[in-house]
């Protein structure tokens, strides 16, 4: 699977490249345009392995669809586009062997090497960490694309680093996550605007998101004249 | 880089046991890939998939315990260039053995740093369960509390507002009856009874709807109806006052009012707690305001039949009609399954009859003075209404005929 990234940074979407029997598995709905003769196929198991009711019901949990869609090429150099909903950047992760946890919906799309899976992120963290209950595990070998509100920037971590809640897009499982006030007094974090943070500790990578959804709906929400 | 081989330690046991894991180093493309380590004699041996290996020698080897599990150990050399690390389960006790009892101690501080971590983590989300459930709790207990407060402190107007509206929009089950010989004996009923509630201002005000329902009910401020069903079914014109009393009381305890603003309050409440987070506080917050509607109304009609009793007491009615609808209640419809009764509105037979027997004993003797009213005129005059539509044509509300309106929601209302 070869792929393009267009219309970056705010208007992303993903084009790729099939050839002849291979498979990605998209989000629903992520499909934007296709060129003709794909076998589209939507099931609630993932091809990579395993699946079936419960993994779909966890994966609702984690904010992304119970169903998953599998686009199978049927001829040499078929282009699928795929895009998110929201305004943003889509990333291209390669997996070898390791293991990316990824905030819920933000996964767009993987090979059909990847695993997708989900875990519970812990009650603390899930109450503060400004993202969904679950996060989305994604392990295997193969390619992955994620989506963002806004902007996604890589950061290599080493050592320690601090991301605001609702920021997070994914990061490696080398790093270790928790919940944390923004500096040394809990009443000066609130005040500050900060509030709690999620904290990053170990070694790895870590992708970031520009923007927030919740704060931009925020913002939004109030001025919508109900319908 | 050596050649990996099988390698004995002293002990002669072979050690050739491979985890998965990873490596970081800065000369692999994207500094990272995933290994195989191999835990030889005398240094922790990785090799990828590419070929490339990496070698710590045990006495460098810096330990640290962290990732997303929490449970990874990662191995550093010297100048901290290669990072080694696997999650396997049985990698730190293999480590431990493999380097014979050299880094037992760093392995030791770094497990119990891990397990004091992941303990205050525990204690945290515990605490914060605990704590979340006391905020809700206390809130759900103080809304109920503040509800009724407020309620109390609101002039009767406001009831009297809102029960006159209500009957407006309420569809009537049947033609109201003007006849005075059957509105006369129970507005004497009501009068007596009025002249003892617990609120000033309270303007009853009867109407007599012709319907075989056996029902009756107050709406707030005063509004009194009563079906020509429940005049026909009562015994004894006791039990008539008993439920025209528990009805009254609904209205001077200011029941309904209590009702509408707790369920707001709750809402509003919940909703500026929780926000819109997420689905699954939503439903608790639709549960928690189920419950309290339905548990208030039973602990309400409670009130209203002690409270009926009272009134019954003070006008010098004789209360014990009260227990002995009850009894004749029992006796047509027998009880709810144990299960059911916390979801009915209304509390089972059984303990109505007991708690309301209770408080009449606990009352002062008192000479009570019989109702004033023909019992077998009215309810024959009734029972005459009910068949001949035509005595009942003289009514004002005619269009009652094609009205509907749900029986199981009036039996809330009504005390019977």
């Amino acid at each position: 699977m070869q792929h393009e990234l267009i219309a970056r940074p705010s208007m992303t979407v993903a084009k790729l490249t099939l050839q002849a029997g291979e498979t990605v598995t998209c989000e629903v709905g992520a499909m934007v345009a296709m060129s003709a003769g794909f076998n589209v196929e939507t099931t609630s198991k993932s091809r990579g392995g395993g699946g079936g009711i419960r993994k779909g019901l966890k994966r609702m949990f984690s904010g992304e669809s119970y169903f998953l869609n599998h686009f199978t090429a049927t001829a040499a150099d078929q282009s699928l586009i795929i895009g998110p909903a929201m305004l943003g950047d889509i990333i291209h992760y390669p997996l070898t062997g390791g293991t990316l946890v990824v905030q819920g919906s933000s996964w767009l799309a993987s090979d059909t090497g990847v695993e997708i899976d989900t875990t519970w992120q812990g009650f603390g963290k899930a109450l503060f960490s400004g993202e969904s209950m679950f996060w989305v595990k994604c392990s295997g070998t193969g390619d992955l694309l994620l989506n963002s509100f806004g902007a996604i920037h890589e950061i290599e971590v080493n050592g320690e680093y601090t991301v605001d809640t609702g920021h997070i897009v994914a990061f490696e499982d080398t790093l270790q996550f928790s919940i944390g006030k923004a500096g040394e007094s809990l009443i000066g974090s609130f005040l500050g605007g900060e509030g709690l943070v999620c904290k990053f500790k170990g070694q790895g990578k870590l992708y970031c998101q520009t923007h927030n959804p919740p704060s931009f709906g925020k913002l939004l929400g109030p001025k919508l004249r109900p319908r | 880089m050596p050649a990996l081989h099988q390698t004995a330690d002293q002990q002669g046991v072979f050690v050739t046991q491979k985890f998965s894991g990873g490596v970081f180093h800065a000369d692999l493309s994207d500094g990272r890939a995933g290994v195989e380590i191999e835990l030889l004699h005398s240094h922790l041996c990785a090799s990828t998939a590419d070929g490339d290996a990496f070698v710590i020698p045990y006495e460098e080897c810096q330990l640290e315990i962290g990732g997303y599990t929490g449970k990874m150990l990662f191995c550093r050399n010297a100048d901290r260039s290669v990072t080694l690390f696997s999650e396997d389960k049985q990698f730190p006790k293999a480590l431990a053995l493999a380097a014979g009892g050299r880094l037992d101690d760093q392995l030791a501080s770094q497990l119990s740093k891990a397990k004091g971590e992941s303990r205050r983590g525990a204690i945290f989300s515990f605490g914060l369960v605990a704590a979340t459930l006391i905020v809700l709790v206390s809130l759900y207990f103080g809304i109920r509390a503040g509800a009724n407060r407020v309620t109390q402190s609101l002039p009767v107007s406001l009831d009297r507002e809102l029960g006159k509206a209500a009957y407006q929009a309420m569809p009537k089950e049947g033609s109201e009856i003007t006849d005075p010989l059957v509105t006369e004996p129970i507005q004497s009923i009501v009068d007596r009874l009025a002249d003892h509630a617990k609120v000033e201002g309270m303007d009853f005000e009867l109407h007599v709807i012709d319907s075989a329902t056996v029902n009756a009910y107050c709406l707030p401020g005063g509004t009194m109806v009563v079906y020509t069903g429940l005049i026909s079914a009562a015994e004894s014109p006791g039990q008539l006052a008993a439920v025209i009393s528990h009805e009254m009381a609904h209205a001077t305890l200011r029941h309904g009012l209590s009702r509408i603003s707790q369920t707001l309050g709750l809402t509003a409440a919940v909703s500026l707690l929780i926000g819109d987070t997420a689905g699954i506080m939503a439903a608790a917050e639709e549960f928690f305001t189920a419950a309290s509607i339905n548990s208030y109304s039973r602990q309400q009609e409670t009130e209203a039949d002690l409270e009926g009793v009272r009134m019954l007491h003070a006008a010098a009615i004789d209360p014990s009609g009260m227990p002995s609808l009850f009894e004749l209640l029992k006796e047509e419809h027998g009880e709810l399954p144990e299960a059911l009764v916390w979801v009915s509105t209304h509390p089972d037979h059984a303990s109505r009859i007991e708690e309301t027997q209770n408080m009449i004993d606990s009352l002062p003797a008192k000479p009570y003075k019989p109702i004033d009213l023909d019992w077998e005129a009215l309810k024959s005059r009734v029972a005459g209404d009910s068949t001949k539509k035509a005595d009942v044509s003289n009514s004002s509300n005619e269009s009652s005929a094609d009205s509907t309106v749900d029986p199981s929601e009036l039996e809330q209302e009504n005390g019977s």
